[in-house]
């Protein structure tokens, strides 16, 4: 258990510049509003995604519930929004509150051995939606609406290509900072405790406390993405805050492949992808799901994005 | 007074079906060191199949009791066989927890498939109330507990009395030993996964008159189910049972009290909050590993 190697670094900072690149010139390539819309919902579920990665594939823990953070801070954000607050006082207080209750869910289930927090994070996924459709401010079952578009500095940002560029912007923010905390101690450590915990503990790593830290970061990366979702659809409701998003963000982790940041990203666009063509199936969306990551699981723990990888190991045995 | 006593039957019998998922849980956990995600489904499955035999076989209970728990049993080893089997050996203990969280996301979208979205109703054993000492109960309730003990009873003397509860036993114990013992630690994993299975069909065949069987019932059993097995102690096989009952007359005395739209939230505030003061759970004692 350990990060996927792939390519050398020099040859990994070229292929990113070039990635960006085509993303930057996207929208004036290809003036499909469609298209742009799709690559901003995967986009904001990388987001999700690449925080669950963190918690998931670099502490072993597992947490299914990470659409009560989404949707949560796309509820908090929504209201202040309604109410008036500009872009900044409104994300600033969703990814603060929601990064607290992360801290305080982690401190309550994560000082036990073992995996109660996948458990624990569908009770409180549950308990999140049961709230959230029970009580009058967040509007019940329908949700809230009417959240206005964003103006940023007296910019509006109010067009599909203005979203693209702000959603690619936070992307790349969101996975700077994390590429830059897992090669720092920090990810070493957290490595250490995927591997083995208890070697780690000898080693003098208090797992507890890497664990929470973790695992509140990845709840303010939902909580980011939430708000931007917020924005974005210009409603928030119960299915901002579903079981079955949460699910849909754990599938992308494991898909794209769970032990790196690049699979976190690549899982999410590639389920998003998926998922709206395949909307004409209806029920036979989860099913695939489900069934993706059981075939994953069983022939390519690492993920498609380490296939080519194992592809070519295979193919070099083979001749 | 006497609704008291009805309320608290009504408790004892829900928590028994609780208790039931609960044991299931705690066998494969103890056996496998793994929490199956699948177990809310099997419940699920057991309702539908117990439908399917009632519809199509028979309409006698015991007919469908037992049917669907033999056929549950079966299709839970080849679940074990088919899903988790090709997985030994990897070195990843997350692994196999997924591979249950995919049948959790399988199981439910296959019945929705198959049954479509709408409810089924199986029918009660007795439509009429029992009147007992100026108490109306549902029959219902009472046949749950009366099957509920009869299993536990049985599967006490398995694992007490048999020669193959005793190598399931010893298998949870110490797989390494188990295997130089000469016991054959996959099949005994096939026989748990299928064990746990039946269970979950007992449980969701006894308990589907009393709601109704949907696709998506599988989930919050499971969490219930679990709540209960932590409440006792994730691995001790009693504390399964009281921590089934104790979830059960809490949240029937909930429901009394507060609006039942919060029934799960005061469950599930009870999971969070037994572990945070006993993670180890009521009967659970403190743990200490060693290398």
């Amino acid at each position: 258990m350990s990060e996927i190697p792939m390519l050398p670094r020099r040859m990994e900072a070229y292929l990113l510049c070039l990635v960006l690149a085509v993303l930057l010139v996207l929208p004036l390539a290809i003036q499909d509003d469609y298209l742009l819309h799709i690559m901003i919902r995967s986009m904001i579920y990388a987001l999700v995604v690449m925080g669950l990665t963190l918690f998931i594939g670099y502490t072993g823990q597992v947490s299914i519930g990470h659409s009560a953070f989404y949707g949560g801070a796309g509820y908090i954000a929504g209201l202040m929004a309604i109410a008036g607050y500009g872009l900044l006082a409104s994300w600033l207080t969703a990814v603060a509150v929601i990064g607290l209750a992360g801290l305080l869910i982690g401190l309550v289930v994560l000082h036990t051995k073992g995996n109660y927090l996948a458990l624990a994070s569908i009770a409180i996924a549950i308990m999140v939606v049961t709230l959230v459709k029970n009580i009058d401010v967040t509007g019940g079952p329908t949700g809230l609406t009417g959240i206005p578009k964003i103006s940023l500095l007296g910019y509006k940002i109010a067009s599909e290509v203005q979203f693209y560029y702000l959603a690619l912007t936070s992307l790349c923010t969101g996975f700077i900072v994390l590429r830059r905390l897992i090669d720092s101690r920090f990810g070493d450590a957290m490595l250490a405790i995927a591997n083995n915990d208890l070697a780690a503990q000898a080693l003098g790593i208090n797992i507890y406390h890497y664990k929470i830290l973790s695992f509140s970061i990845s709840a303010v990366y939902a909580a980011a993405a939430g708000v931007l979702a917020a924005y974005y659809d210009g409603y928030v409701s119960p299915e901002h805050v579903s079981l079955d998003l949460s699910i849909l963000f754990f599938v992308m982790a494991y898909i794209g492949g769970i032990r790196s940041l690049y699979g976190a990203i690549l899982g999410a666009f590639v389920l998003t992808f998926l998922s709206e063509f395949a909307q004409d199936f209806g029920n036979y969306n989860t099913l695939m799901y489900g069934v993706l990551l059981a075939l994953i699981v069983r022939f390519m723990p690492t993920g498609i994005y380490d296939a080519p990888r194992v592809a070519y190991r295979n193919l070099k045995r083979w001749l | 007074m006497e609704s008291l006593i009805q309320q608290v039957i009504y408790g004892l019998s829900v928590g028994s079906i609780y208790a039931l998922v609960a044991l299931a849980i705690v066998l494969v956990y103890r056996s496998m060191d793994l929490i199956n995600f699948a177990q809310g489904e099997f419940f699920m499955m057991g309702a539908f199949i117990g439908y399917l035999v009632y519809t199509q076989i028979s309409t006698h209970f015991l007919v469908v009791l037992v049917l669907s728990t033999v056929i549950a049993f079966a299709l839970g080893m080849l679940v074990e066989r088919v899903f988790l089997r090709p997985l030994q050996g990897q070195d990843d203990i997350l692994i196999l927890l997924v591979m249950t969280i995919a049948l959790f996301i399988i199981l439910p979208s296959l019945a929705l498939l198959i049954f479509g979205p709408q409810a089924f109703v199986l029918p009660p054993v007795e439509k009429k109330l029992y009147v007992i000492g100026g108490i109306a109960l549902n029959p219902q309730y009472l046949i749950i507990l009366l099957i509920t003990l009869v299993i536990m009873a049985a599967l006490y003397l398995m694992f007490t009395r048999t020669h193959l509860g005793i190598s399931l036993r010893a298998v949870a114990e110490n797989k390494e030993s188990a295997r130089m013992m000469g016991l054959n630690v996959s099949f005994a994993n096939s026989l748990t996964f299928g064990l746990a299975a039946a269970l979950g069909a007992i449980a969701g065949v006894t308990y589907a008159p009393l709601i109704v069987i949907t696709f998506d019932m599988g989930g919050v059993i499971m969490l219930k189910g679990f709540t209960a097995a932590v409440i006792g102690g994730l691995e001790i096989i009693p504390g399964a049972v009281l921590g089934g009952l104790v979830l059960g007359l809490i949240e029937q005395f909930s429901t009394l009290f507060i609006s039942s739209a919060y029934k799960d939230m005061i469950s599930f505030g009870l999971l969070l909050f037994i572990i945070l003061v006993r993670p180890n759970g009521l009967l659970g004692r403190r743990k200490v590993t060693k290398v």
